[in-house]
């Protein structure tokens, strides 16, 4: 089984080249096959409590329901929170990766984790020296990044090639980049597609306070306690916990404190249960088409060293994410088959390579890096673009932070 | 079928296809249009193109192809099985734009709709029984590697030129209305190339500094699509199954804009009906109104009104989100007569209803016969009354008569005119076409009155002193009609009410 390295890379970033590498993983709940697990929850139109995402997908030519488990979003998330541990862990060559950095004060930022990357408004309301980040030629460089010419973007940004971004709020001239990586994981439920499709069971949830199921406070007591802890509630709670302190006096009575978190829930069916599927498919994909697609001012050689230097860093991340397998709460999953990685050729026909490793994954990585700086001058030197955050959007985060808790 | 000399073929690796139409909504299947718009972004982008003052654009040989796609579409397509998934989901993403509401900035959050995909077992092709020249077959060989993908981002592709077995044959001669199984698909025109060339360079163009200061308001500025030169080709079925003809011969189709409830879809049809009537005017044929001349021929069935919701509507690949409105044509209807209620129909843009209105976006036209898809290799097909069936006679009271004989009846009355003999009096009339029924391989396999509280609700008419009993039934059909039949029983089979919605059990491995 030829291996996964730099020649393959860039032989597929240059003319000619297939169209993309295919990872798929088999999955099992960790706690065995009868386990359920608990899908991606999104709500509905209806705004009630949250459904799962199913669809129907064919599995040797049948049609079966099947039902989310972890989205294209939410994988490609993953694998940033991956990339960003390993740079905060000073993993090389990862920690010298160009990004764009913004700062609120003590908390910083990076295109790795904002939702659109280079061209986050995050970004673009912010400013360098006093000046808005959208007049330095720095930035304007990476805005007017293009097909033609991405060069800025890759030495800025190398993610937002990767991952995908768009200048949505650009009158033209619009960045718009694919992601070049993405993926899913999807159950499969025991139930034929062709029959109706499976609503989700509830399950019963209750919270048991063991000091009273119920709590009763005059409107005394309930403002001096709300008093004590008013620092950690937001002003929506604190309103709320008045009017029903002011309520109780007025009817000279004790009133429910559950508001301040006291007393207990009756059980009841109102939280989705979890799915129990018989298989559990995590597929990936990486374009090299769409990687085909950037040029970089370099020659043939050096934009395919550049692009094989983007496809290493989209591989690094997927290894480094494939190796955590804990979504969400009831969610452990561990893998039940090895990897299978293909690349495809001509006529159909695919090759089978093997899967990366972490260490092979930084392995590849450093040599891609090597060759993209020998080819086209390609430099990692950490932090490309350092901006500091525009405080109106930092105060409007917090006073939308404090709403969400309440 | 044989292969055809030349194909284009496009794997899914994911399985799915995702993708939105011209108008926002989902797109079912990859249009040689989407093609021809994927191959173009390749040679303009991909490592064939040119570069030049800064600028990529494809070479000569490259539009030479494209051009030549926009004269000659594919006479075939190869559509693999496929099943759309409308999941009713909503998933909040951040928007990476600023907005500032109540004198707070923030990053605007928005729900988007999602789920919306259509699962795909196979390659799709578009074929070409003569091959392209040599040079064009050179450029698309060298061109379809570099396609990444063929709609979203969550659609990657793997294209390659090939051969290909067609599915579908394009149909020069088809027009909306052609009821044959088939699939409508856009395809480009001469000039698409030029014009999708020309909207990317406008959308190029490089802002000013002070454009491109970030604002406290900033909206999400989509570029515009270009959706002229660009003409919608029938692609008719190569369907080697033999079904028989049905009761309606033709379905016309067209999307809802509000959903119709089950208890409101009897209102609705006479709103339909009482509008067809009207369109068509004075003389409207008694197909359509029922009422025939004395002494006339009155055949088993008449025009039908019936209504799918969303669900049912996206298993038959019928877009709409708030479900169809089907109005069936039945078998032997005069040329004429079919012609005059199918334009009546088509111009029809909105239906009103008491203070409610419902738009109508037609959708085309369906046959009959197969109106709905194939079950599963060797499943069992039944029938399901959707919403209910309400009886076509009172209870009869000479013969022996039970619930099960009322929902053999009504399938038996929608054929009636194969049993001319079954004779005239009544009760007797009634209890051997029930009998025909089961004779014909009709299986009642449940059956059971609805207790409703509001049961008028379920016809447009009945006679004083006769209780309305909807029923709600599973049958299986026998030789009654094909297993892909548009049918409806009972006595509102006409104004949307006992529609037969199939359901395949497959045994167990």
């Amino acid at each position: 089984m030829p291996d996964l390295d730099l020649d393959l890379l860039t032989a597929a970033c240059s003319a000619g080249g297939p169209s993309c590498l295919t990872s798929t993983t088999p999955l099992r709940p960790a706690g065995g096959q009868h386990a359920a697990i608990a899908p991606a929850k999104f709500t509905t139109r209806a705004r009630d409590n949250g459904t799962y995402a199913y669809e129907r997908r064919y599995l040797d030519g049948t049609l079966r329901h099947t039902v989310l488990v972890d989205s294209k979003q939410s994988q490609l998330n993953r694998v940033e929170a991956v990339l960003t541990q390993a740079i905060d862990d000073g993993v090389e060559p990862l920690t010298r990766m160009p990004r764009i950095r913004v700062t609120y004060g003590e908390d910083s930022y990076t295109d790795v984790v904002l939702s659109h990357r280079a061209f986050d408004a995050h970004i673009r309301a912010g400013t360098v020296d006093g000046v808005p980040v959208t007049r330095t030629e720095e930035y304007q460089a990476i805005r007017n990044a293009s097909p033609a010419n991405a060069r800025a973007l890759l030495d800025a940004s190398p993610v937002t090639l990767v991952f995908g971004g768009w200048d949505a709020s650009r009158k033209s001239g619009q960045g718009r980049w694919r992601s070049a990586l993405v993926g899913e994981i999807t159950g499969f439920l025991p139930v034929d597609g062709t029959s109706d499709h499976p609503e989700p069971s509830m399950r019963g949830g209750a919270r048991v306070d063991p000091v009273g199921m119920q709590i009763l406070l005059d409107g005394t007591a309930m403002r001096g306690i709300a008093g004590e802890q008013a620092d950690e509630f937001s002003q929506k709670t604190i309103d709320e916990i008045a009017r029903d302190a002011t309520a109780a006096d007025k009817a000279k009575e004790r009133r429910s404190a559950s508001r301040l978190g006291l007393g207990g829930i009756p059980p009841s069916l109102d939280a989705l249960a979890g799915v129990s599927c018989d298989l559990i498919v995590r597929s990936h994909v990486l374009s090299f088409a769409t990687l085909r697609q950037m040029r970089f001012g370099a020659g043939p050689a050096g934009d395919a060293a550049c692009r094989a230097l983007l496809a290493a860093l989209a591989l690094n991340g997927l290894a480094r994410s494939d190796a955590e397998l804990y979504l969400r709460a009831n969610c452990d999953l561990v893998e039940a088959a090895p990897t299978a990685v293909t690349v495809d050729r001509r006529a159909g026909d695919v090759d089978t390579v093997s899967p990366l490793t972490v260490s092979q994954a930084d392995a590849l990585l450093e040599a891609a890096l090597a060759d993209a700086d020998r080819l086209a001058g390609v430099e990692w030197s950490g932090v490309a673009l350092d901006i500091v955050g525009n405080p109106a959007i930092r105060q409007g985060a917090v006073a939308e932070d404090s709403e969400a808790s309440a | 079928m044989t292969a055809a000399d030349f194909a284009v073929l496009a794997d899914l690796p994911l399985g799915a296809y995702r993708a939105h139409g011209p108008g926002g909504g989902v797109d079912l299947l990859p249009a040689p249009a989407r093609l021809h718009a994927a191959l173009l972004c390749a040679a303009a982008t991909g490592t064939r193109a040119t570069l030049s003052d800064g600028v990529l654009s494809p070479t000569d040989a490259d539009v030479d192809a494209l051009s030549w796609l926009e004269v000659n579409p594919p006479d075939g397509a190869l559509i693999p099985r496929h099943a759309r998934s409308a999941a009713a989901t909503r998933a909040y993403r951040g928007l990476g734009l600023r907005e500032t509401r109540a004198g707070a900035e923030r990053i605007r959050l928005v729900g988007k709709d999602s789920g919306d995909s259509v699962a795909v077992t196979g390659a799709f092709a578009w074929t070409w029984s003569t091959a392209p020249p040599p040079e064009v077959v050179e450029a698309l060989t060298a061109l379809t590697p570099d396609v990444s993908h063929l709609g979203t981002s969550e659609s990657p592709a793997r294209l390659r030129v090939g051969a290909a077995v067609p599915t579908h044959r394009r149909d020069p001669d088809a027009d909306l209305f052609t009821a044959e199984d088939g699939v409508d698909l856009d395809v480009p025109e001469s000039g698409r190339t030029a014009a999708l060339r020309a909207l990317h360079a406008a959308a190029t163009v490089t802002p000013s500094p002070k454009q491109d200061l970030s604002s406290a308001n900033e909206p999400e500025l989509r570029p515009a699509a270009e959706n002229g030169w660009v003409v919608s080709a029938r692609y008719a079925a190569l369907d080697t199954s033999d079904e028989p003809e049905g009761p309606w011969s033709v379905v016309l189709v067209a999307a809802l804009g509000r959903s119709v409830q089950p208890g409101e879809r009897v209102s609705w049809a006479v709103t339909l009906h009482r509008a067809l009537v009207a369109a068509v005017g004075y003389g409207a044929p008694g197909v359509l109104t029922g009422a025939y001349g004395t002494g006339a021929h009155r055949p088993a069935n008449r025009v039908a009104v019936q209504f799918l919701d969303r669900a049912t509507a996206s298993a038959l690949d019928l877009a709409g989100d708030h479900g169809v409105v089907l109005v069936a044509l039945p078998t032997g209807i005069d040329p004429v007569e079919s012609a005059t209620v199918t334009a009546a129909f088509t111009g029809l843009r909105v239906l009103r209803r008491r203070s409610m209105s419902c738009r109508l976006h037609h959708l085309g036209a369906r046959p009959g016969r197969r109106l709905w898809p194939a079950g599963p290799a060797g499943a069992v097909r039944s029938w399901a009354t959707t919403p209910v069936a309400v009886p076509d006679t009172r209870p009869q009271r000479r013969v022996p008569w039970s619930l099960a004989d009322a929902v053999a009846l009504s399938a038996a009355l929608v054929v009636r005119d194969r049993w001319p003999e079954a004779g005239d009096r009544s009760d007797q009339r009634y209890r051997r076409l029930a009998d025909a029924a089961v004779e014909s391989g009709l299986t009642v396999e449940s059956a059971r009155r609805v207790t409703d509280s509001r049961p008028d609700r379920w016809v447009h008419r009945r006679d004083p002193g006769v209780v309305v009993q909807p029923y709600e039934a599973v049958l299986r059909l026998g030789d009654i009609a094909g297993s892909r039949a548009f049918l409806a029983i009972g006595q509102s089979r006409h104004l949307g009410g006992g529609l037969l919605v199939p359901t395949d059990l497959v045994a167990p491995a």
